[in-house]
């Protein structure tokens, strides 16, 4: 298949998924809502509820996405995934301290708002420590510093959990990541961020070409090394911390997205960057619509669906990839 | 158009210190020495891969401490590794990202001009290979293509012939006569004294991170010059095909 096919096709496919998961779910929502004349139940639900979830759903996996590749290349690791770098177990901190302690002074904000700052803070003492224990911030230093982060704030996380017998459900229901009934001001908050630094991050594709050679080769060819991994590092903590903030934990959409986008359209990020954030958004839009649909009324969060849709889906690409490295 | 002056380097315990030298370009340097005389070191700290605590190395006039990173890719380049992704890099994309610094917007200049690189090095018909499917002869040329597709008048050659048997060892130093002839500077780090003998305008030996010595190959490489530094006995035989000496051991 052509890269022009796979392009198209790609695009193709996100349309369909996206009118799909917009009209299912546990209410039908039949075609005519979608004109404006119609007032009526089903033209708030696709409006005020259905349409924010499904582009939330969009948004986040396409961040999530293109974080994933942007982490693979810098680390010339292929199972390199968002998560690795202990930011959204600051998301998860932050949220769960914010549940148990019942706060709400920044209203129904209150707990996107202090996974946020849980976010913002891991990555600010993972870029700190980093930097103090290497001078040249190499990223396999980075990426051990933001695991044992990672592993020290979930303990901490399981912690708070421990001494909230009344809050568990509320919180286990975060962690296990959801996008309902967010609305249109979750979505137009996280918009512009996610897109903007999307954006700033697939002006980099050539860039990040060189890097995922290694960090000596990107330096050969003229890449700011230095400047390089500090830019993405702070592009994709905030794209992965605002995602987690507003949606609790959900992964593997940045670990196998990639990867199965790099088998349509091979290598070159000017091209990976953007489909695997639309793939990715396709993904989750898919995979929350499976969530609400399938035991209807009841929502399978959205953390669960991505695994087992995941898993399987993983293992086909992996088992793909060791069979072309033992051909060679 | 490449000048080193009072060369001094540290990378953790080892120092490389007091290098001057000068090369113009079409000509080769060829760096000998010891393993661990700092001829690897002294070579990536040309590309400020390492620091320079003191001393300047001057390329085409510019202090290279003072370039840009992308400035200084458009002056040299280094020819080190030659890794296989497992990212399905084509030898395409690997020549590509060459191009990073130098690259003109013009689209279709771009292709061609390499398309007449890959063509140069007998890899028009690879072009959509990825790299781990290649044979060691094949990524050598895929690489040395890349070196010369980021048009830098400076090319640093690092150990690119060890463990590649005679027939890619004799392609390479064909490769390098080329850009001799391309009017390219070429510093190789060289480990058979007869190579340094054969293909360089100059050497430089390098023993525990100090130049020893600096000159043209035929005066310097004398046989009792070359068992001292290697510490082997060795005969000299004359080369029938240029009359010039070669060393057994």
């Amino acid at each position: 298949m052509t890269k022009r096919w796979s392009v198209l096709s790609l695009l193709i496919g996100s349309s369909v998924i996206f009118v799909i998961a917009t009209i299912g779910g546990a209410v039908r929502i039949p075609w005519t809502a979608f004109l404006f004349q119609e007032e009526g139940v089903y033209t708030s639900i696709l409006w005020q509820i259905r349409m924010p979830r499904v582009v939330l759903a969009a948004l986040i996996g396409g961040a999530l996405a293109i974080s994933g590749a942007v982490l693979q290349s810098l680390l010339q690791n292929p199972l390199a995934d968002p998560f690795t770098l202990g930011v959204s177990s600051g998301a998860s901190v932050g949220a769960t301290i914010a549940i148990a302690c019942s706060f709400s002074f920044l209203g129904s904000w209150t707990i996107i708002g202090f996974a946020t700052l849980g976010a913002l803070l891991a990555m600010l003492i993972v870029f700190v420590l980093t930097r103090f224990i290497d001078m040249q911030m190499r990223m396999e230093t980075l990426l051990l510093v933001g695991v044992m982060m990672g592993a020290f704030l979930s303990a901490f996380t399981s912690l708070i959990l421990l001494f909230s017998p009344d809050e568990t459900r509320p919180i286990l229901f975060w962690l296990m990541g959801s996008v309902s009934m967010k609305g249109w001001s979750a979505v137009l908050i996280i918009a512009p961020i996610i897109l903007l630094l999307s954006l700033y991050i697939w002006s980099q594709a050539r860039a990040l070409n060189a890097f995922s050679l290694g960090e000596q080769e990107a330096h050969i060819v003229g890449v700011d090394v230095k400047r390089l991994k500090r830019n993405m590092f702070i592009a994709v903590s905030l794209l992965v911390g605002s995602a987690v903030a507003f949606s609790g934990m959900i992964g593997f959409v940045g670990l196998i997205i990639p990867h199965v986008t790099r088998l349509f359209v091979g290598f070159h990020h000017k091209y990976v960057l953007p489909l695997s954030f639309l793939n990715g958004a396709s993904f989750l839009m898919l995979a929350d619509w499976i969530g609400r649909t399938v035991l209807a009324p009841t929502e399978l969060p959205l953390g669960i669906m991505t695994s087992f849709i995941g898993v399987p889906v993983f293992l086909i690409v992996y088992i793909r990839l060791r069979k072309e490295a033992h051909h060679a | 158009m490449l000048k080193v002056e009072q060369l001094h380097v540290k990378v953790g315990a080892f120092q490389l210190r007091g290098i001057d030298l000068e090369l113009a370009r079409g000509e080769v340097l060829g760096v000998l020495g010891p393993n661990g005389s700092g001829k690897s070191t002294f070579l990536k700290s040309l590309l400020n891969l390492y620091p320079i605590q003191s001393g300047t190395v001057t390329i085409d006039g510019i202090n290279a401490q003072k370039m840009t990173a992308s400035e200084r890719a458009r002056h040299v380049t280094l020819l080190s590794q030659m890794k296989t992704q497992t990212m399905g890099q084509t030898v395409y994309d690997l020549v590509e990202t060459a191009r990073y610094a130098v690259r003109t917007t013009d689209a279709k200049q771009e292709q061609a001009f390499l398309k007449e690189v890959l063509e140069r090095f007998a890899l028009s018909a690879y072009k959509n290979m990825p790299l781990a499917y290649l044979s060691g002869g094949e990524l050598q040329r895929a690489y040395m293509a890349k070196a010369f597709a980021q048009e830098s008048a400076l090319i640093l050659f690092d150990e690119p012939t060890t463990h590649l048997d005679l027939h890619y060892r004799a392609q390479f130093f064909e490769h390098l006569l080329y850009a001799k002839r391309a009017n390219k500077a070429s510093v190789v780090i060289v480990h058979d004294v007869n190579d340094a003998l054969h293909y360089c305008d100059r050497v430089l030996v390098l023993r525990a991170g100090l130049p020893i010595a600096y000159g043209k190959p035929a005066d310097i490489l004398t046989q009792s010059f070359v068992e001292q530094l290697f510490q082997v006995r060795v005969a000299t035989v004359i080369d029938p095909r240029n009359g010039m000496p070669k060393y057994l051991y």
